[in-house]
């Protein structure tokens, strides 16, 4: 009788039900914990926010961030003019709109910072991926240039690459990318280093996968997640950069409204004209905070030997 | 050890031979360095004669060589002789060396101000974990690695030299004007600090042998301080002296924004002015401090921590 019921219970749909609560997928999860972060979900709602005023700026901006007109220049946030336009943000030096210039600008730190993010992930990964996995001599001389491109003063370093090349998006992205690579490639190899001599490893080859298999369908996919969180740390760092070379009057020329070209003209202003100053560098701050407390969240989800360190 | 300061320097030698490649190449990335550095206008004749006196006519490894090794008018680099400024008809190793003092006090003022902060805030998030100074000190250093240092000097200027009146917005001569740059280059260095002496402090008072510590009777101050701290002091000194390399490199934007006559504004007027000796003096010397600086964090954390072997 006992053993009918339990044949029973396998084939009825309570079991199926059972099944399905056998838990939600990784997604589901990983929603549930951003709900329970406030701070890495202000995280997201920042990125998003601009990267679609980096993507669609014309759907945001009230305004031409290019439209001069002297006769309203330098007006504080809240100006009227007499067309009825109100510069929520006060006006520039030049006339132009604020607002406008902020969610314009945000095109080329978020370009720039992806761009170098994805540049600096792709070399550093492969060379991650062929030092751990070959070890020696290879792993030597990568090793070596990884140290040597360390030890480079590197801000100093891209401002006189970038003044000479001279100031485009390439050649800031290519400027920020010749140092960044190598976080990506020390992190890759030593988890390489441990993933080689497991089992998982050792069974691919036995079973005659090639050395690009293995890497690209075996190590890489545990590799991955390590990455996306130095990539999400990096990320804010380079959109810091990117503004430090545009203030320099070495990012990306003018007209082009960028955050740090705002905050260089607000500098000729400080003493009457702080919100030339302010709000760029409060759009600014923001964005980078928000890419910094996803990736503190990501590293506590994804990266679980830190997890114990900052719970 | 000795084998291992011997390594240490023999892979600095390495990076520095690189660095110097690096700044020889830069003028000629573009292919013809008079490009880089003749006016506009200049004729045909005026480029010709420039590129003989400057012995650009000549093959690339003539001209490398003769960059080392010095020619007719030069001593060559390794004997510290850049050439003379375009722009002041001076050595431009001069020119840099006047300025060096200012960048390492900025540096040095700016890591004090630093660890005043970062270590007592550091220890006390770790010991009170979840408490209010925990929190604090989360924000703060949030805040540090979100905030950009040349933002952060221009609010700081609008805030005590425009309103409030209490400091002065740039100079170098008084004491007091050292105040707003070392807080705005200080505030990274500050959360990195800060973050490392937490989380390493955090990690040792997890270990067995506080525990043993504490189960002897020791009061927990004494546990902390007889015990814990010692042991999490060796990746903070390097993080500490790896933050001092940074600075001393790395203020180049904060100097700009507060007029500090440092080598990093130096750097910046000479791109602006195309006087490249200077560009490549500033850069190369730089180098040779920050590598100088990571040699001896390397040297100092072998020599702290027994556990490292030095062969």
């Amino acid at each position: 009788m006992a053993f009918d019921k339990t044949i029973d219970a396998s084939t009825s749909p309570h079991v199926a039900q059972e099944v399905d609560e056998r838990g939600p997928t990784e997604w589901q999860l990983a929603l549930r914990e951003l709900l329970k972060r406030p701070p890495a979900l202000f995280g997201v709602f920042t990125i998003v926010m601009a990267i679609l005023w980096a993507f669609i700026p014309d759907l945001f901006s009230p305004l031409d961030p290019l439209n001069q007109d002297l006769e309203r220049y330098l007006k504080p946030p809240g100006f009227r003019d007499a067309q009825g336009n109100t510069y929520w943000l006060g006006t520039d030096q030049l006339g132009r709109d604020i607002v406008s210039r902020i969610i314009w600008g945000a095109r080329v730190s978020l370009t720039v910072g992806f761009a170098a993010v994805f540049i600096s992930g792709f070399i550093g990964i492969t060379m991650g991926l062929i030092a751990g996995y070959f070890g020696g001599k290879i792993d030597a001389v990568i090793s070596r240039i990884v140290d040597a491109a360390l030890a480079i003063p590197f801000v100093l370093l891209a401002i006189a690459i970038i003044a000479i090349l001279g100031a485009s998006l390439q050649n800031i992205v290519l400027a920020i990318a010749l140092r960044t690579w190598t976080v990506y490639t020390r992190v890759v190899r030593g988890e390489v280093f441990a993933l080689k001599e497991t089992d998982m490893v050792a069974g691919a080859k036995s079973a005659g996968c090639g050395t690009l298999r293995i890497m690209l369908i075996y190590l890489l996919p545990n590799v991955f997640s390590s990455c996306i969180v130095v990539a999400t740390i990096y990320l804010g760092r380079m959109i810091i950069i990117e503004s430090s070379f545009s203030f320099l009057g070495m990012g990306v020329p003018p007209p082009t409204p960028t955050w740090g070209g705002m905050l260089a003209d607000g500098r000729g202003f400080l003493d009457t004209s702080w919100w030339l100053t302010l709000f760029p560098g409060v759009a600014l701050t923001l964005t980078v905070l928000g890419v910094n407390l996803l990736g503190d969240w990501l590293r506590d989800v994804l990266d679980p030997r830190m997890k114990h360190l900052d719970d | 050890m000795r084998a291992f300061i011997i390594r240490g320097l023999l892979q600095s030698l390495i990076v520095l031979w690189l660095v110097l490649l690096i700044v020889f190449l830069m003028l000629h990335m573009t292919g013809d360095p008079a490009d880089v550095m003749m006016p506009e206008e200049a004729t045909l004749e005026e480029v010709a004669a420039f590129n003989k006196e400057m012995g650009f006519d000549k093959p690339l490894y003539v001209q490398y060589f003769n960059f080392l090794f010095g020619h007719e008018k030069n001593l060559g680099v390794l004997r510290g002789d850049f050439g003379h400024s375009f722009y002041h008809s001076v050595p431009a190793m001069g020119l840099v060396t006047e300025r060096i003092p200012a960048t390492v006090i900025l540096a040095v003022v700016a890591l004090c101000v630093g660890l005043v902060i970062a270590i007592p805030a550091g220890i006390l998030s770790a010991v009170f974990r979840k408490s209010w100074v925990d929190h604090f000190s989360s924000v703060l250093s949030m805040a540090g690695q979100s905030i950009p240092n040349f933002w952060l000097g221009l609010m700081l200027i609008i805030l005590f030299s425009e309103i409030l009146g209490w400091l002065p917005t740039s100079g170098y001569r008084e004491a007091k004007s050292v105040v707003l740059p070392a807080l705005a280059a200080g505030l990274y260095a500050t959360a990195r600090i800060m973050r490392m002496m937490r989380s390493t402090l955090l990690e040792v008072m997890a270990q067995d042998f506080v525990n043993t510590a504490r189960s002897k009777g020791l009061t927990e101050a004494l546990v902390i301080g007889r015990h814990a701290l010692k042991n999490a002091s060796i990746p903070v000194v390097t993080i500490i002296g790896l933050e001092l390399g940074g600075l001393l490199s790395g203020t180049v934007v904060v100097e700009v924004v507060f007029a500090w006559p440092g080598v990093g504004w130096l750097v910046v007027e000479s791109i602006m002015a195309n006087d490249y000796p200077v560009v490549q003096a500033a850069v190369a010397l730089l180098s040779f401090m920050f590598v100088g600086v990571n040699l001896a964090v390397d040297i100092l954390y072998a020599w702290l921590d027994p556990r490292i072997s030095y062969s």
